[in-house]
């Protein structure tokens, strides 16, 4: 009970907020047990973008999705992810793509691009320097044209509750792989659940 | 607010340039201060009974010739006469009114509908006399004194005004009612106890003696307006105004809110009350009418109840505090912006209006005031050289409750304002609508009081990180339009796209069937929901073994398992795991929008899982698992 209790009141980020939360199992696998602040992430998966952000957006950080058009957004319950301090902003034209993210980085935490939003490497190169400067995430769904420090990649997913012909998909899970620089650049591989009964926030 | 002689001689008084606007109303104000010390602004209030239902009729959401009822979050907002003969009353669940009323005709409750449609009437008293002041949509005020004088008199131009605004609509379904007394208040209770299309006049100075008689429920009707009925607390019948149905204390029978007689008690929960709180508290303590309220000494009342306690009583009282203490603002709070290329659609007004009521807003908080009565002011596209000046005023209607304008409800009356101008006057065929676009745009603070401030939430609320989220989101939208920033909402349905809707960013969240969310959707998948859903479904090959399209009969079975499936541009795939399937049949009772389909769960050997559906004995990919 105590212990409960001191964690919930515990400040956020010990290491002077300089780390964005992350769930448990998905802190075990990146340096430092959360997304560094003014760091570039690669993500794969349109699933892993709600893992990665569902705890910065439940402890109070904003978010916007940029040009994911596909992205399944009934999903983001799943996840624990209420849409309080989420925002979905179209695809800009490439010549205001830029602009448009520099805006969003200078003023949330977290600002996901969906692929090709960011195609010429001196704006990913301007908006990686903005990200650092300004203490954001940047997690890019495709390819960004410059290193990134942090990649998440599915090597394998499995599915579970469908038989031949009988029940229903009941949860899944993804084999993740990250690699990166400096910290990340050391391999590692592990288990993430997605949206199942045994998932904390699944159901609320 | 008195009008003085220059400005009578038109219906476009304000002038064009901020100097010259500021120093007339500053003169204006400190002309009145005499008069104000003995009491109240002699007030005209026009009151048209159950505006929204006559705005939806209007517009043609409903037709005038059954019960209507307006409804917002599956409460009664304004009933029509007929449906409350009927027994409907505001408050009522739909299923209730229903039952009451079986061929009730149902209308989404819209106010910026309502306000389109009261700009028809605004217009037609401004042609009477400026500095109308819209205080909510089907409710309007302006101070008589100059008006009467030149008509000669306060029943002659009450009449005068009655009868252009029943000229105005040739249908009948308007009603319209006109109060003149001391004040707002009691020209408001005047015009809620006069006859259909007819004034009712209180004399100078009879005012207390008429307050005295009506029951403290008055204060509610008159000034709680629709902000009460929407939190109404369960019941079921919220007071009409002293014109509408009994008026027996009904405090025995009100299910009693949290706040009881005894905890309100506390100095600092009497501040939380609400007026409808505290005219409930008020039945319980014995004291039912205007005149025993006002009969209390106002220390008292101040502490027992706080400062909407105090409100209430100065109002009972007859001291309608409102044309007392605004203040006149400094003339550079004005905001004003050229839209080049002039504005003609509503959305991109809406958009202009927000900026600059937020604009607004931040100058006022700037100088620690808070805005009662708002001047907007188009400069109109009509051809000429400097175009024509349009100028409405609103006025905040619980500003004695809640202080002034937030920025939300200064951006909403901006809009509503626009939207009338831009489509109200041309759906009615005005002869004064407007030409062209709107070229000039400009907000003038004509009162503002002292801002009392607001605490920021320790927990929740506004913090530094959400106002610089707004403003990031609020210049892309200028950047890109409106619809480039959208709030994701929830709404109940059956398929993945259909569970959330985009509503740009800065519009209420409140989209019909948001309150469906989180009911049953028969035919629904559980969750895990598909984290990939494109836009449009795409056709795909689902292959039995024989490598013919796998087909479901009449009674959801399927001819044979599901063996390989091919994705467009891509190569067949062996399916290692299925579910399904689930017939999914809706709106089976509409020829139109009715769709029959049945969906399978396909788990491939490359290890994804897709959501296929067949419709139209074509087979689509839906959504997938990625």
């Amino acid at each position: 009970m105590l212990e409960a209790l001191r964690e919930r009141t515990r400040p956020v980020n010990l290491s002077g907020e300089r780390l964005l939360p992350v769930r448990d199992d998905l802190a075990s696998l990146v340096p430092g047990g959360g997304l560094r602040r003014g760091s570039v992430v690669e993500i794969a998966a349109p699933s892993l973008l709600f893992v990665v952000m569902a705890e910065a957006l439940r402890v109070g950080s904003w978010a916007a999705l940029v040009g994911l058009p596909t992205l399944g957004l009934a999903a983001a319950r799943d996840h624990g992810i209420t849409f309080e301090r989420l925002a979905v902003v179209v695809a800009p034209p490439v010549d205001l793509a830029a602009t448009v993210v520099a805006a969003l980085v200078d003023a949330l935490d977290l600002v996901v691009l969906g692929p090709g939003v960011v195609g010429r490497a001196a704006d990913a190169r301007r908006l990686t320097a903005r990200a650092r400067e300004r203490e954001s995430v940047l997690l890019v769904h495709g390819r960004w044209p410059e290193a990134v420090d942090l990649r998440l990649t599915v090597v394998n997913r499995h599915f579970e509750g469908v038989g031949q012909g009988h029940g229903h998909l009941s949860h899944w899970r993804v084999e993740v792989e990250t690699d990166g620089r400096g910290a990340a650049a050391r391999r590692r591989r592990g288990l993430i659940t997605l949206a199942g009964p045994d998932l904390p926030g699944g159901d609320g | 607010m008195s009008l003085d002689g220059e400005s009578k001689q038109g219906p476009v008084g304000v002038g064009v340039s901020g100097e010259r606007t500021g120093v007339a109303s500053t003169g204006a104000k400190r002309r009145s201060a005499a008069p104000s010390k003995q009491g109240p602004e002699r007030t005209l209030v026009v009151w048209c009974p159950d505006w929204p239902v006559v705005a939806a009729i209007r517009s043609g959401d409903a037709p005038g010739d059954v019960p209507v009822a307006v409804f917002r979050a599956n409460r009664v907002v304004a009933a029509s006469a007929r449906a409350r003969a009927d027994g409907v009353r505001r408050a009522m669940r739909r299923r209730e009114a229903q039952s009451r009323c079986p061929d009730i005709e149902i209308v989404d409750d819209d106010p910026a509908r309502d306000a389109r449609f009261f700009e028809s009437v605004a217009a037609m008293v401004d042609a009477f006399t400026p500095r109308v002041e819209i205080v909510r949509p089907g409710h309007l005020q302006f101070a008589t004194r100059g008006p009467s004088r030149y008509f000669g008199g306060d029943a002659i131009l009450a009449a005068t005004i009655a009868e252009a605004i029943t000229a105005l609509d040739p249908t009948d379904v308007l009603d319209v009612r006109l109060g003149i007394a001391d004040g707002p208040f009691a020209a408001a209770l005047a015009a809620r106890t006069a006859a259909p299309g007819a004034a009712r006049v209180v004399e100078a100075g009879d005012t207390t003696a008429f307050l005295r008689g009506y029951p403290v429920d008055a204060l509610v009707a008159v000034e709680g307006g629709r902000a009460v009925t929407r939190s109404a607390r369960g019941s079921s019948g919220s007071p009409r105004g002293p014109s509408g149905g009994s008026r027996t204390p009904r405090s025995s029978t009100k299910p009693g809110p949290a706040k009881g007689p005894g905890r309100a008690g506390h100095p600092s929960e009497a501040n939380g009350l609400a007026l409808i709180d505290i005219v409930s508290l008020l039945h319980r303590l014995g004291i039912h009418t205007l005149a025993d309220l006002a009969a209390l000494p106002p220390d008292d009342v101040l502490a027992r109840f706080g400062p909407i306690g105090e409100h209430a009583w100065t109002l009972a009282a007859g001291f309608d505090p409102r044309a007392v203490r605004p203040r006149v603002p400094p003339p550079e709070l004005t905001v004003s912006i050229e839209c080049d290329p002039p504005l003609e659609r509503v959305d991109t007004a809406a958009f202009v209006a927000r900026g600059l009521a937020d604009d607004l807003c931040e100058r006022l908080a700037s100088h620690g005031v808070a805005c009662t009565c708002i001047a907007i002011e188009a400069r109109v596209d009509d051809g000429s050289p400097d175009g024509r000046v349009v100028t409405r005023r609103w006025r905040h209607d619980r500003a004695g409750v809640s202080g002034g304008l937030t920025p939300q409800a200064l951006g909403e009356r901006v809009r509503w304002q626009l939207d009338g101008w831009l489509r109200g006057a041309a759906a009615l065929g005005l002869a004064d609508r407007l030409v062209g676009g709107i070229t000039h745009l400009r907000l003038v603070p004509e009162e503002v009081t002292a801002d009392t401030g607001r605490q920021l939430a320790l927990w929740g609320g506004a913090s530094a990180a959400d106002e610089r989220a707004a403003r990031a989101f609020a210049r892309i939208q200028g950047l890109l339009g409106p619809e480039a920033v959208c709030a994701p909402v929830r709404v109940g349905g059956r398929r993945p796209a259909e569970m959330v809707v985009l509503v740009p960013w800065g519009d209420a969240r409140d989209v019909p069937g948001a309150v469906h969310a989180d009911r049953p959707w028969p035919g629904s998948l559980p969750p895990p929901h598909p984290t990939v859903v494109p836009p449009l479904p795409v056709p795909v090959d689902v292959l039995t073994a024989a490598g013919t399209p796998v087909r479901v009969s009449r009674r959801a079975m399927l001819d044979a398992p599901p063996v390989t499936v091919r994705l467009p541009g891509e190569s067949p795939s062996l399916i290692t795991g299925w579910a399904g399937p689930w017939p999914l049949e809706e709106r089976w009772w509409d020829v139109q929008s009715a769709r029959r389909q049945a969906r399978l769960q396909l788990i491939t050997e490359s290890g994804r899982a897709l959501l296929v559906t067949l419709e139209s004995s074509t087979w689509w990919l839906e959504s997938s698992w990625e």
